[in-house]
């Protein structure tokens, strides 16, 4: 039994590794300015545009910052300045529609227009903040979450 | 005399047994009714003003931790937001600028206007990228022309990806069934890419043009073979 759980660990664990490593781009950076970082288990990389974002990838902005994206189901997403916004999963098939986009906000601003995936099954996009699970049934909205280190200091 | 002070003795006990909470009830009652949202009434939680309107009951501020708003849509379009809180609570925020404002445990409906949208919002609204857009060129029988409409609307095809920061374009060429299939294939990327080097000539990079054809097999009107149909033979253009 404890042979099983352990092999499976590892096949998920393998598998996991695997999908990382050939990953597909699941949007491009449209919109970009002042200071943008992107954290990937490659490292820390700072963006241009036309560049693709990956999933699982944490992308932070500076005080003058913000970056848009558009994604393969054509979802839009923009993060303002000081914000932190992980793309956790991203999952499209371009001929049904059908998959979930997950994404988390820590900090900061986020704009987000629906796309494919939301138009197919409403609720398909999923914001998580600090307090609360967002699904999007359709289609625009903003996200402000303040920064609890910054109320901290005050 | 007694009863002044039998009231006043009164209205103490009354204060402190029921607490601050009937004070500003009692205080608040005075001010005509408060506007609501329908929207509180969808949830659970306390959705009224914070407490503490008494100088004797006065709360530490609590600032506002996260903003949610429904932005305005296109046409007849409404935008609605499934709300679950973490807390197990539920709100549904539905129709344009509906918002919802979180202090703490507080959790407030409101509705929002243009000015705060561009206040709370403004630079990650104005950092979403446009829309994609998916436009059609159509072409003469069995000819990489364009039509003379296109060729208009293909001017319109060049200023939106003008607008545009870091664009991609992907072409698609199609044929109507005249003639034999594998002409049809060979004509329809020559169709696409007749308009990617309409494209290249007003500038656009070549490296993010993505071209393909379709030949006959996917056709906008379906006919039988051999069938003429102006509105099969077209290129499919999406600026993204």
């Amino acid at each position: 039994m404890l042979n099983i759980i352990r092999f499976s660990a590892i096949a998920s664990m393998l598998f996991t590794i695997s999908s990382a490593a050939f990953a597909e781009g699941i949007g491009k950076v449209k919109k970009l300015s002042g200071q943008v970082s992107i954290e990937r288990s490659s490292g820390k990389v700072t963006p241009a545009l036309g560049d693709a974002v990956y999933q699982t990838d944490r992308i932070v902005t500076g005080s003058d910052g913000y970056i848009g994206l558009l994604f393969n189901d054509d979802s839009r997403l923009a993060a303002g300045s000081n914000s932190t916004l992980a793309l956790d999963k991203f999952n499209f098939d371009p001929a049904t529609h059908a998959g979930a986009f997950d994404v988390s906000m820590q900090k900061g601003t986020l704009s987000v227009i629906s796309g494919k995936l939301t138009q197919k099954q409403p609720g398909a996009l999923k914001v998580k903040t600090p307090a609360a699970i967002l699904a999007v049934r359709g289609t625009e909205f903003s996200v402000r979450i303040e920064d609890p280190a910054k109320e901290a200091k005050e | 005399m007694k009863n002044s002070l039998r009231i006043s003795a009164l209205l103490w006990l009354v204060m402190s047994l029921c607490g601050c909470g009937s004070y500003s009830k009692m205080v608040n009652s005075f001010a005509p009714p408060k506007q609501k949202s329908a929207l509180v009434d969808q949830y659970e939680a306390r959705a009224d003003t914070l407490a503490g309107a008494s100088p004797f009951c006065m709360k530490p501020e609590q600032k506002v931790q996260e903003i949610y708003m429904v932005m305005p849509e296109d046409g007849d379009k409404v935008g609605t937001v499934d709300v679950i809180f973490n807390d197990g609570n539920a709100a549904v925020l539905h129709g344009d600028y509906s918002a919802m404002a979180l202090a703490g445990d507080e959790k407030k409906a409101f509705l929002g206007n243009e000015s705060q949208l561009k206040e709370m919002f403004g630079v990650a609204v104005g950092a979403l990228p446009k829309a994609p857009k998916t436009s059609l060129l159509y072409f003469l029988l069995g000819a990489d022309e364009l039509t003379a409409e296109s060729k208009k609307d293909a001017e319109l095809i060049y200023s939106d990806f003008a607008g545009r920061d870091a664009p991609e374009v992907l072409i698609v060429g199609h044929t109507d069934t005249t003639g034999p299939s594998a002409r049809n294939e060979a004509l329809s990327i020559k169709r696409a890419e007749r308009v990617r080097k309409l494209m290249i000539e007003r500038g656009i990079t070549a490296a993010n043009i993505e071209v393909s054809g379709m030949g006959e097999r996917n056709l906008l009107v379906k006919t039988p073979d051999n069938k003429k149909e102006p509105k099969n033979r077209r290129v499919e253009i999406t600026v993204r």
